[in-house]
């Protein structure tokens, strides 16, 4: 650690921020060659906490020494990146809300239940996705020697409930589904660059890539 | 992911109705498919890795519906009928 930091204070004293950046990079490693340092510090905007990873996607060598912040394109990657992420934190904030508004509909329904338990059943409430109130009507029923016709209602309502809730189950689970498979194809086609660039042996991203995307189009 | 998913909603059902055999079903269902397809695909190479588990979730999601389906029919026999007398 003491010696890292003696290697920033000299390459800062040297050549200021961006030279101190490249102190980070580790001297001893074999594959380290001085002018490719130079190189990869000649251009970009300067390096923050990103600095630690190096970019394996646009330079697909291994012992890279550009680094992820030093890419131009950074911003927009992780932009997109955002809205994505934005895009599914919104359906699924909207999809378990429809979810939400039947729990929360529980408290009222619970006083509403104690009244119905002492009046006729007909004043029964209509129909709701909320499974924990019609199981309770489906036991009180039981507890309470009601008739079988009460008893089968409130199955059947209980029924409707998992159907509903499955059926809200499935939409989530779709969208989840179709954006992973979105990223993993990507995810498979830098893999797959990177692998194909550096002569190792391919994967099931090789055939998961198609060839004809962006990664493999700047190759 | 999915299949294990709605596996564990469709227990989390069982449960609630007490039909505590039908989980036990289940869960040594996905149990033994879960083993059986985890050593086949070691065995077919790391192309495979992954199905197996995709294959006992789904194997074991059917189980739990049908179960879910046969048990809830009879809900009310069931119940009565598990009184002690």
């Amino acid at each position: 650690m003491q010696m890292r930091q003696d290697g920033i204070d000299n390459e800062a004293a040297r050549g200021g921020t961006r030279r101190g950046v490249a102190a980070t990079i580790d001297r001893s490693d074999p594959t380290f060659v001085e002018g490719e340092k130079e190189r990869s510090l000649s251009s970009g905007p300067p390096a923050c906490w990103l600095r630690i990873l190096y970019n394996w996607r646009d330079e697909t060598r291994l012992g890279s020494r550009t680094l992820i912040s030093t890419d131009p394109d950074v911003c927009t990657k992780k932009g997109v990146m955002l809205l994505v992420l934005i895009a599914l934190l919104a359906t699924v904030s909207y999809l378990t809300g429809c979810g939400g508004a039947g729990s929360g509909s529980y408290s009222e329904g619970s006083g509403q239940q104690r009244a119905t338990r002492t009046a006729d059943s007909t004043e029964q409430k209509a129909e709701r996705t909320n499974f924990y109130e019609h199981y309770k009507r489906f036991y009180a029923a039981i507890e309470d020697r009601r008739g079988l016709g009460i008893l089968l209602e409130a199955k059947e309502n209980m029924a409707k409930s998992i159907r509903t809730s499955y059926l809200a189950l499935l939409k989530v689970q779709s969208g989840l589904v179709l954006l992973v498979a979105t990223l993993l194809t990507r995810s498979s086609c830098r893999l797959a660059a990177f692998r194909r660039n550096t002569g190792t042996r391919s994967g099931w991203w090789s055939s998961a890539c198609p060839g004809r995307c962006s990664s493999c189009s700047r190759l | 992911m999915s299949g294990q998913v709605f596996l564990l909603f469709t227990t989390l059902i069982l449960l609630y109705l007490d039909l505590r055999g039908s989980v036990l079903i289940i869960s040594s269902v996905f149990l033994a498919t879960n083993l059986e397809f985890a050593v086949l695909t070691i065995l077919l190479g790391h192309q495979y890795h992954g199905y197996g588990f995709l294959a006992s979730s789904i194997i074991s999601m059917v189980t739990a519906f049908i179960l879910l389906a046969e048990r809830f029919k009879k809900l009310e026999y069931l119940t009565f009928m598990r009184q002690p007398l």
